[in-house]
């Protein structure tokens, strides 16, 4: 699965990482994954941060496919 | 009716924009333009360089539309601009430029003022402060998220 990270969670994971999940998972497990494999983006995964699939934002029980590419943004702000 | 929003890569003049709308709103009664500028220091006094706004390849200018949209459908307006900066912004150039035009003046003043509380907290893009003491992430704040609440 895809994973593309914005902000400061690309500076801390990248931009894009390839994981292997499960055939099928909710996002809130793969934020578990992720905070598994990438300590240094465990809070940061957490606070405020949305999960998008195909430019949707989508809720934590939302379920991924290994086919699926997700993205996540922390908080935005313009101005 | 009337609604434009645009991405910038480069630098743009904001007296030329609000000269256009002016133009395009002499049946109107007043014109209301707010203009963003980068600081040249953070909130706690260090100096800054830059900011660097990262955007989405998709869904920012997607936002700068949608907010430009819900302003001009919840006010009397009959004009609304937003051009919003993306890249690096060197400290004290424009970074962004919302304004609106009605045929009365409180109209154009509350589409600005909706305008920017929206773009604060909801326009798709990453701000970073970069300067001689490093680099450090800009994220809404509470009172932001407070300013953004008071039109729900």
């Amino acid at each position: 699965m895809k994973i593309h990270f914005y902000g400061r969670l690309a500076e801390s994971v990248g931009r894009e990482i390839e994981v292997d999940v499960p055939e099928s998972c909710s996002v809130s497990e793969l934020r578990a994954l992720l905070a598994t494999e990438y300590p240094r983006a465990a809070n940061a995964l957490g606070h405020r941060v949305r999960a998008l699939v195909g430019d949707i934002v989508v809720a934590d029980s939302h379920i991924v496919r290994s086919g699926d590419s997700v993205e996540f943004f922390p908080p935005v702000s313009g101005g | 009716m009337s609604v434009r929003a645009r991405l910038e890569a480069g630098p743009f003049d904001p007296s030329a924009e609000l000269a256009r709308l002016v133009e395009a709103a002499s049946n109107d009664g007043a014109v209301v333009s707010f203009v963003g500028l980068a600081r040249p220091q953070s909130k706690d006094g260090a100096n800054v360089d830059r900011l660097v706004l990262e955007h989405h390849p998709r869904l920012t200018l997607k936002s700068l539309e949608d907010i430009a949209v819900e302003a001009a459908e919840r006010f009397d307006v009959s004009q609304v601009r937003v051009v919003h900066r993306c890249g690096e912004i060197g400290a004290g150039e424009p970074i962004v430029f919302a304004a609106a035009a009605s045929a009365h003046r409180r109209a154009a003043f509350e589409a600005a003022d909706y305008l920017m509380d929206r773009l604060k907290t909801e326009a798709v893009f990453w701000k970073r402060e970069e300067g001689p003491a490093g680099a450090s992430w800009i994220e809404p704040t509470e009172a932001d998220y407070a300013d953004r609440g008071r039109w729900e």
